[in-house]
């Protein structure tokens, strides 16, 4: 499994998925801000060709992010960052160079914002202490840049004033969306643990109802046979070669139920309920003779059961196509989750695509195919 | 499990992140607002420009009790505290800085946009979005006044406009985007809460099953390897005290973990859990049930001993069974220990028994007895074997055996 970052994609999965649109409209907007502004300022340009090359790293970034954005590609990481805002920071450069000679005001520029723009859009997928830092390292660039340029413009101002003109942006947005990161993190980790605690005294609530349930389902097995066996041997005093025989067989069915029992693991009964609650297969949906399901951790167990619960769900789900599958392979346990709809590709993985987000979080390598009418999701996973 | 905020918190979370993240982004902005006026004064000494970087002062100081104190008291204080503070930075600057050209000088830029992160209280796109709204109306108040009394031209300023249309727009998307989380987050965070019920369920399972496997199949086993005519009155014992738990207690009420933990200590350090873990050792698989509670009531002695005789009977059923698989199963009454070990393998017929058999004769039989204890052997060919050890506890303390067993699984 991959080691879980303190991001918000990692902590709050379909919060992260929920803000992809937001993602996709942010790298939209940076290109549409770079063209304008470059129409706008078109009159200081005196080099058109560094100009559309500084774009086109803006062009460059504003894809790489929104590629790497995929919930499917998740988690982002920090070469991604890294990349997206060395090509913002060269887009500046660039953008800075083809106004070298002509530049009436540095405020206009879109470099400076564009670096700030880059760590906004990092938000959901980055740590806050990494946007931070790659934020100010941003802004003593678009400074140092700055300061440049004011050699060539006429101006009495201080140097100074030009650096923090263009570190500003850069900073308040960097600085601002880590915070935000931060923030939503800890609320995340602190909801985290005041539902465990919830989870807990349910569950010690429920703990006293559930053992009464058990034994009954146990007491249901022993009135059967061994109840008026004990009673009839207890009456008599003394036993019968028969009961020898009676005794010997009673056992064995006991061991045999539960053996059965011992066979079955988590993931046979979320299939099952899962099943019962609609209509369609049992338990032979899964096929994981090694009881592989075992290793997983409860994270993962979540996951797992949230997804199987949505897919059972699905008004569009053909319950007869529905198996899952656990096998060990040499860099661990890889799951198959095969599911057949009677729909069309787009609305499925829309209806589902907020609980991949979660196994994508909890699982390594996590592939999603959708060949209709089957939906197959492949992942893995190390012994817990 | 870090599956997120739930849907009903979510509003409010983000409503809060937003706003501690427009207070950081505004405190950037007049720290540098305060930087430029600090570097325009040390070029140009003649002027009197410090007195713009005292009036922000209120606004940062006010930020920050804001940023600790959200209430409305606190976001109305903030503006009308920020609308003079900007007056008088816009007035200052102004009146002292020449090359100033009009009111959307960047300088002038900066301290709007601090007013405009109010943040302000309230749940909710619109609320943020008023709030963003009413702070950048006051500061451009007090700058449009600012400047009609210095005489400086008017002029709409892009820079705090475009951050405005930037932030409304931000918002609407992040409030349109929650519909998705709405619609999810409640089924993740219902299956977290099954996952743990059905963990909890699966462990009292197994503890049923242990409990039944050390009562009802121990002694279903007793019978059929006892011999025909009069029931042992252990055995009858046993029978009753089955029936008796099978029909009326509670089976499965739950031990505070306190028992547990130090009955799992005293266990770790018995004998007997010992010798287990030497034929462990050995490559024998040990399944241990029952009242492990039980081995701590041994003294010394009779603790060592029966440690001893355990260790001799797996090893005789590494040696002897074909099996590499023993169970151990520990039961507990008030006047005595039994421990049971039992095999599967291919057990033995007492008369057949050679001097290869000595060792439980010797090891197992005699250790026993010599500390009051007694020893019984079930087997024959084909069947496995079972050897039931029984030591008197020292005093007459406790008397739950079953009761006891519940409490304690490993």
């Amino acid at each position: 499994m991959i080691a879980r970052e303190q991001t918000v994609q990692q902590s709050d999965p379909v919060g992260a998925l929920a803000a992809r649109s937001l993602t996709l409209l942010g790298c939209l907007g940076m290109v549409v801000y770079a063209i304008v502004m470059t129409v706008v300022n078109s009159a200081d340009i005196d080099n058109v060709g560094v100009a559309i090359v500084g774009i086109g790293m803006i062009v460059g970034a504003a894809t790489l992010i929104a590629v790497a954005a995929n919930p499917l590609r998740a988690p982002l990481n920090r070469g991604v960052h890294i990349a997206a805002m060395g090509l913002g920071v060269f887009g500046l450069a660039f953008n800075a160079a083809s106004m070298w000679q002509g530049n009436a005001f540095i405020r206009d520029d879109w470099g400076p914002p564009m670096l700030g723009f880059i760590s906004l859009l990092m938000v959901p997928y980055r740590p806050p202490r990494e946007i931070a830092i790659l934020g100010a390292l941003a802004a003593v660039f678009a400074g140092f840049v700055a300061a440049l340029e004011v050699g060539i413009l006429s101006t009495d101002l201080p140097v100074m004033i030009y650096v923090i003109i263009a570190a500003t942006p850069v900073l308040a947005m960097s600085f601002g969306g880590a915070v935000f990161a931060r923030a939503v993190l800890r609320m995340v980790h602190r909801w985290h643990s005041r539902a465990s605690s919830a989870v807990s005294a349910l569950a010690n609530e429920r703990k006293a109802g559930l053992a009464r349930s058990v034994q009954q389902d146990r007491v249901t097995i022993l009135n059967r046979d061994v109840v008026p066996f004990f009673a009839a041997v207890l009456e008599r005093g003394g036993l019968l070669g028969s009961d020898r025989t009676r005794a010997s067989e009673i056992s064995e069915s006991i061991r045999r139920l539960m053996v059965a029992e011992v066979d079955r693991s988590w993931l046979d009964l979320v299939v099952e309920q899962a099943a019962g609650a609609t209509r369609g297969p049992a338990t032979e949906a899964v096929h994981d003779p090694e009881r592989l399901a075992v290793a997983m951790s409860t994270d993962q167990r979540t996951a797992v059961r949230a997804a199987i619960v949505a897919i059972f769900g699905h008004p569009a789900f053909e319950p007869r196509g529905f198996d899952v599958r656990i096998s060990r392979t040499s860099a661990g346990y890889a799951t198959t989750i095969r599911a057949d709809f009677a729909a069309g590709e787009g609305g499925i993985r829309a209806d589902l695509a907020p609980y991949l987000a979660v196994l994508r979080v909890v699982f390594s390598h996590l592939h999603a195919d959708f060949g209709p009418p089957t939906l197959t999701v492949r992942f893995s996973y190390d012994k817990h | 499990m870090s599956i997120g905020l739930p849907a009903h918190l979510r509003p409010q979370a983000v409503s809060r992140a937003l706003t501690l993240a427009g207070h950081v982004a505004g405190l950037v902005c007049l720290i540098a607002a305060a930087g430029m006026v600090v570097a325009v004064q040390a070029a140009n000494p003649q002027l009197i420009l410090w007195p713009a970087v005292i009036a922000l002062l209120p606004l940062i100081v006010m930020l920050a009790v804001l940023d600790r104190y959200r209430s409305m008291f606190f976001s109305v204080s903030y503006l009308i505290i920020g609308g003079a503070s900007v007056y008088w930075f816009a007035l200052t600057v102004m009146s002292e800085f020449e090359p100033l050209t009009g009111t959307d000088s960047f300088v002038l830029s900066l301290p709007r946009i601090a007013l405009m992160f109010v943040g302000g209280v309230g749940v909710g796109i619109g609320a943020s979005i008023a709030w963003c709204a009413i702070g950048l109306v006051i500061a451009e108040i007090a700058i449009v006044t600012a400047a009609v009394q210095t005489g400086v031209d008017l002029a709409p300023d892009g820079t705090s406009l475009s951050s405005f249309v930037g932030v409304v727009v931000a918002l609407l998307l992040l409030g349109a985007s929650q519909r998705m989380v709405r619609r999810a987050q409640p089924s993740i965070h219902r299956a977290a809460r099954d996952e743990h019920l059905s963990t909890l369920r699966y462990g009292i399972e197994a503890k049923a099953a242990a409990v039944m496997h050390d009562t009802i199949l121990g002694h279903l086993a007793a019978i059929s390897a006892a011999p025909e005519g009069a029931l042992s009155s252990d055995l009858q014992l046993q029978m009753e005290r089955d029936l008796e738990i099978l029909v009326g207690e509670e089976w499965l009420t739950v031990g505070s973990p306190a028992v547990d933990v130090q009955a799992r200590a005293e266990w770790r350090q018995s004998q007997l859990f010992l010798a287990i873990q030497e034929s462990r050792r050995l490559g024998l698989v040990v399944d241990i049930s029952g009242d492990i509670a039980a081995a701590g009531r041994l003294g010394p002695a009779r603790s060592s001993a029966l440690g001893l005789a355990v260790k001799q009977c797996l090893i005789n059923v590494l040696k002897h069974s074909g099996t590499d698989v023993a169970e151990v199963v520990v039961y507990g009454s008030g006047s005595d220990v039994s421990v049971m070990v039992i095999d599967s393998g291919r057990g033995f017929s007492e008369t057949e028994t050679g001097s290869d058999r000595l060792g439980l004769r010797q090891s197992v039989r005699r250790r026993m007895e010599a500390v009051g204890g007694e020893v019984q052997v079930w087997s024959s060919p084909g069947r496995g074997t079972s050897v039931m050890i029984r030591v008197p506890v020292p005093t007459g303390e406790g008397d739950t055996p079953l009761a006891d067993a519940l409490e304690v699984t490993l």
